[in-house]
Order: structure tokens, then C-alpha cells, then sequence
């Protein structure tokens, strides 16, 4: 049940466990993968040598640089299909 | 001494990282084992990723998508074998004694949402609105010019037609706020849960195009169970569907980013959960 790459779920079956995903690579958008990359996961302190989210100023000029890369992103035309 | 880069948990300690997996740099994914849990790891050059010269990367918009790419490949290849917590970019350790001290400490937490996240998967929707929904297609424009008056009136005439058709303005991106915020909350009722990102500022699609101006009202992730992908994308689609000038996008599956904090208190929360 194998659906285009344009977002629609993607799933595999798997032989021993019923159902399995697959998980999209090459095709994501940038922009969409930056929400979830930079705003998402879970973020640790600790023994951590550098953690985006404890270094303020990492934090606001990543915003700024995911603003630029979003203007970017208007010169390429995009490259999924709007549905 | 190497430091290590740290890309996401599962608690499937039969997971065996693939020989040709290659994660940050080219470098060969591992395993670090701690207890009950397992994290998906690889060294990274101790030059390259002190904080000022990660820093530096992270300014080069080529270098932040080779980070985000290389760190969304191994998250996915582990997704794809078990549940997986993905960590945010840029989790880096001295060695790995410090992962294994972070996996000791946060053992409980993390064994919880993993359990929480087991069968279920992320779903972006993106929702557009087109310019005429966002102008309150076009009441502000039907109302506001008197075709009686001779030339408008003058100047207290001008400043009142220009006072309503900001209050028209107001009203309508109020309208289209409540709007996505509707559409927030029914999907997250047809999903385990919902959190919202901030809407994308870039162009909807290229200058040539018909939605060249359309604007993102919503920008959402939903936890779905994995078995439910293709239901909960048509009920989306069906939620969008009836209504004028809103248009969606839906993305994924993706590993669960937006829900490594477990069942509450998200980081991208709305003010409704949506929990189950």
C-alpha cells in the first residue's frame, strides 16, 4: 500500500510484525525537516558539551538562518506537488 | 578523544545499526548500550564541533542541511526498525561515558515515552489560506465604497472607510486564526495527539502560480497510530476539504520529533492537547 512520495503515508508491510513505516529520506523539504530537527526532539542538558536550545544566542541567530533559508527556498521552485 | 554525536533512543536493544549506516560527517553510526536502553551514536571530529565552530556550521545554511539530513537518515533507519525518541540536532558529548550517564539518569522518562510513542508515528499537515479567505473574501471590499457619494467626500470620509476596512482586516485574520485553530483541534481529536510549530514565512509556491500568496495558518504535527496513517490523512483531507480558500499539505510519516516530551507539556503545545 505503497502511496506517492508527496506526503501521503508510505507503509510496508513487514513480514513478521504487520505493519511497518517507512520513513521518508531524500524527498523531505528542508523546511519541514528544520521545524522538527531544530524545535522537536528531545533536548538534554547535562554533560553536554553543546546543546542548541542551552546556547541562547545559537537559538536566535538559528531562527534568523531558517528565515534566510525559507526566503531561499522561493528562487527553487518546490519540489512536491501542492495537492 | 572524540566526541560523540548523540542522535536519537530506543529501547529495542536488539537493534543492530546497519555496517554502512553513516551518520554526521560520514562518520559509522554505533550503538551505546546503558541498561534498558540503547542510543544511536558516532564521533565526531573534536576540531570541527566545538561550540564556536558549531556554531559557525549551523550559520551555513549548506552545512545545517547536511547536519539535518545526515541526523534525519540514521533517526529514521532506527525508526524503522523499533520506536525511537529522536534527540534534537546538536546533542554532542564529550565521550560516552556521558551518554551513558545521560541514559542512566533519564532512564524512567525516556522507557515511559517510549512506550507512549510504540505503534504510532508523526503526521505533518500544513494548511494555506488563499488571499480572498484571508481578506474575509471579500466583504470588507463590497462594503466599504458608497456608490452614492459625489467623489467620497473629503478627508473625514476618507479616514473613516480606511478606519473600517482595517477593522474588516482585523476582523478577518481573526477569522482565519480561529479558523486554523478549529482545524488544530479536529485533527488532533482524530489523532493521539497534536502540536503545532510555528507557520512557515516562505512562499506557498513558486511566483507564477495561482498560490504564489497564500499564507500558512497552520503548521501541525499529529501522533498517529501507525496502522491509522492513511485514515487520519483522508480525515484531514476531509476536514479541509469544505472550506473556501484553505488548502492542505500533508507530510510524513515522520519519525515522532515533535512528541519526544512525552504526552504532556510539549515544547510546540497548543493550549489544547488533544489528548486522547
Amino acid at each position: 500500500m505503497t502511496l506517492a512520495a508527496d506526503g501521503k503515508p508510505d507503509m510496508t508491510e513487514a513480514a513478521d510484525s504487520g505493519l511497518a513505516v517507512r520513513y521518508p529520506q531524500q524527498q523531505v523539504a528542508l523546511v519541514d525537516l528544520l521545524d522538527r530537527v531544530l524545535a522537536g526532539g528531545v533536548v538534554i542538558a547535562g554533560d553536554v558539551t553543546l546543546s542548541i536550545a542551552d546556547v541562547p544566542l545559537v537559538h536566535v541567530s538559528l531562527r534568523a538562518l531558517v528565515m534566510s533559508v525559507r526566503a531561499q527556498m522561493c528562487a527553487t521552485p518546490p519540489t512536491r506537488p501542492a495537492s | 578523544m572524540s566526541p560523540t554525536w548523540v542522535y536519537a533512543v530506543t529501547g529495542d536493544l536488539d537493534f543492530a545499526v546497519p555496517d554502512d549506516l553513516e551518520g554526521i560527517g560520514g562518520a559509522r553510526v554505533r550503538e551505546v548500550h546503558e541498561g534498558r536502553l540503547l542510543a544511536a551514536a558516532s564521533s565526531v571530529d573534536a576540531g570541527a564541533f566545538n561550540e564556536e565552530s558549531l556554531q559557525r556550521r549551523l550559520a551555513d545554511p549548506g552545512e545545517l542541511e547536511a547536519m539535518a539530513r545526515a541526523h534525519h537518515h540514521v533517526i529514521g533507519t532506527v525508526a524503522e526498525a523499533g520506536t525511537v525518541l529522536p534527540l534534537r540536532l546538536g546533542t554532542v558529548y564529550r565521550e560516552d561515558g556521558g551518554v551513558r550517564a545521560m541514559l542512566a539518569e533519564r532512564q524512567p522518562e525516556f522507557a515511559a515515552t517510549l512506550g507512549w510513542l510504540a505503534g504510532r508515528a508523526e503526521c505533518g499537515v500544513k494548511v494555506w489560506a488563499s488571499p480572498a479567505a484571508l481578506a474575509g473574501s471579500g466583504r470588507a471590499e463590497n462594503r466599504a465604497p458608497g456608490g452614492g457619494g459625489g467623489g467620497g467626500g473629503g478627508g473625514a470620509a476618507y479616514l473613516s472607510r480606511r478606519r473600517d476596512e482595517l477593522a474588516a482586516r482585523d476582523q478577518a485574520s481573526r477569522r482565519t486564526a480561529e479558523t486554523a485553530a478549529a482545524i488544530h483541534e479536529e485533527l488532533a481529536s482524530l489523532a493521539v495527539a497534536g502540536r503545532q510549530h510555528r507557520p512557515q514565512d516562505a512562499p506557498a509556491a513558486g511566483p507564477g502560480s495561482a498560490q504564489a500568496r497564500d499564507m500558512m495558518v497552520l503548521n501541525g504535527s499529529y501522533l498517529v497510530p501507525v496502522a491509522g496513517l492513511e485514515e487520519f490523512s483522508a480525515g484531514a483531507r476531509a476536514a479541509v476539504a469544505g472550506l473556501a480558500g484553505f488548502r492542505l499539505d500533508v507530510t510524513g510519516p515522520w519519525p515522532p520529533y515533535s512528541f519526544a516530551d512525552g504526552p504532556t507539556d510539549g515544547p510546540t503545545d497548543g493550549p489544547t492537547g488533544g489528548e486522547e
